[in-house]
């Protein structure tokens, strides 16, 4: 049992993809929450010159300190048998993955620089292109899966950009995307990823 | 195995060829469905075929023109195919003993159905099935209630869903509400779905 503690701010956000990742394992952990610096700056200003690269999240896994969240992400999927079950399929997890955060680092943008319009143009045009796009490769995959026909990372991770789009924008990005939405209902329905999203920490981000 | 040319045959019944057929479902793989009649319908098809057959039985599988008989190991042979028979030598055994456990029942109930003892399928309904899904419950529990085996949803699952699926007194389920959770996610699989709403309908 190795000793798990993951540090971030109390939001979902950057941490949020590693938090859905030890749900589904059933691994224990401490969920470390600092204080968002736009609420208090104190917490966050003591530990940042402790980080590796003056960010988090960190991942502490039995001592060892990673950071960067797709980095403890993909190591977290791959100690849980979600990554991948070979070399190409994790390469076509990754690439799932990639696609996903390019959508989310660009909302963030916006966001971030209270864009309204701009996030509004997102949603209506990159979101629904990028979500088309995917709609097809699950389709081209069989239907159930994103990859492998097998549950993954990648499903997870899909299932984590919807909801926390559903979240942050009160918009249903996979409305018009049925594959993608019984995808996101199943993965929803999993008893951990349910018994974590009902009783995680409700915050704005 | 997408490009497999695969055959299933057996008769116009799920019974032993379902497990098969669900398998086949879920992996997305096109086969052909040969159906014989029972030979309570009309025997003269498994009269003819049955000197054919490596035992005189069916199910068989023909996978690119080999021939594999005995429900069990088929399966076992798809699983593998289609990835979910365990992914380390370890959770294939895991995964062994779930189907075992469940082969046992429906070749108990098999048993007693064929041979109309009435008192001995009550008791079968009434104690020994409730009984072993208990254990089936204690087992996912301590395989963090997810799925039966390694986290991770394998044949076991699948084959426990369409054992579950056949009872005729779901109330059993109520006592064992982590494996109601896991036989009502399967049926919720895309593929599962579907070939369950389209299959041929038949008595057993």
């Amino acid at each position: 049992m190795p000793t798990v503690k993951l540090t971030y701010f109390n939001l979902r956000a950057r941490a949020e993809p590693c938090r859905l990742l030890l749900a589904y394992s059933g691994t224990q952990y401490e969920d470390e929450r600092l204080t968002a610096p736009w609420d208090d700056m104190a917490p966050w200003t003591a530990l940042k010159p402790k980080t590796p690269w003056g960010q988090i999240p960190m991942l502490t896994w039995d001592g060892e300190v990673i950071a960067q969240s797709m980095a403890c992400a993909r190591f977290l999927a791959r100690e849980f048998g979600l990554a991948g079950r070979n070399s190409m399929e994790m390469a076509q997890v990754d690439e799932i993955i990639d696609v996903i955060q390019d959508l989310l680092n660009a909302y963030y943008s916006l966001y971030h620089a209270k864009d309204t319009a701009g996030q509004q143009k997102h949603l209506e045009t990159t979101v629904a292109t990028g979500m088309g796009q995917l709609e097809k490769k699950l389709e081209s995959r069989g239907g159930q899966f994103m990859v492998g026909n097998a549950f993954s990372w990648a499903d997870l991770h899909l299932f984590f950009y919807v909801n926390d789009m559903q979240l942050m924008t009160n918009k249903a990005v996979d409305a018009a995307f049925p594959k993608i939405q019984n995808l996101v209902q199943r993965v929803a329905s999993i008893p951990n990823i349910k018994a974590w999203v009902d009783s995680r920490p409700a915050t704005a981000l | 195995h997408k490009m497999a040319s695969v055959k299933l045959t057996y008769f116009n019944l799920r019974a032993r060829g379902e497990p098969l057929r669900l398998l086949l479902a879920y992996g997305g793989v096109k086969y052909e469905d040969e159906r014989l009649s029972p030979v309570w319908v009309d025997p003269t098809a498994w009269n003819e075929l049955k000197p054919q057959t490596p035992y005189g039985q069916l199910p068989v599988l023909n996978w690119d023109g080999t021939v594999i008989s005995q429900s069990m190991a088929c399966a076992r042979f798809i699983a593998k195919e289609i990835g979910i028979a365990g992914r380390t030598n370890l959770e294939r055994a895991q995964v062994d003993e779930i189907i075992d456990v469940i082969q046992d029942l429906i070749n108990k109930g098999a048993s007693l159905y064929f041979a109309k003892d009435d008192e001995g399928l009550k008791n079968h309904m009434t104690v020994t099935i409730p009984t072993s899904l208990g254990q089936l419950e204690k087992r996912i529990e301590s395989r963090g209630g997810q799925f039966m085996v390694g986290n991770s949803f394998s044949f076991a699952d699948l084959h426990l869903y369409g054992y579950v699926s056949e009872l005729p007194d779901k109330s059993v389920l109520d006592g064992v509400p982590k494996i109601k959770s896991l036989t009502e996610r399967v049926a919720n699989l895309p593929n599962i779905k579907t070939w369950v709403e389209s299959r041929p309908v038949t008595d057993m």
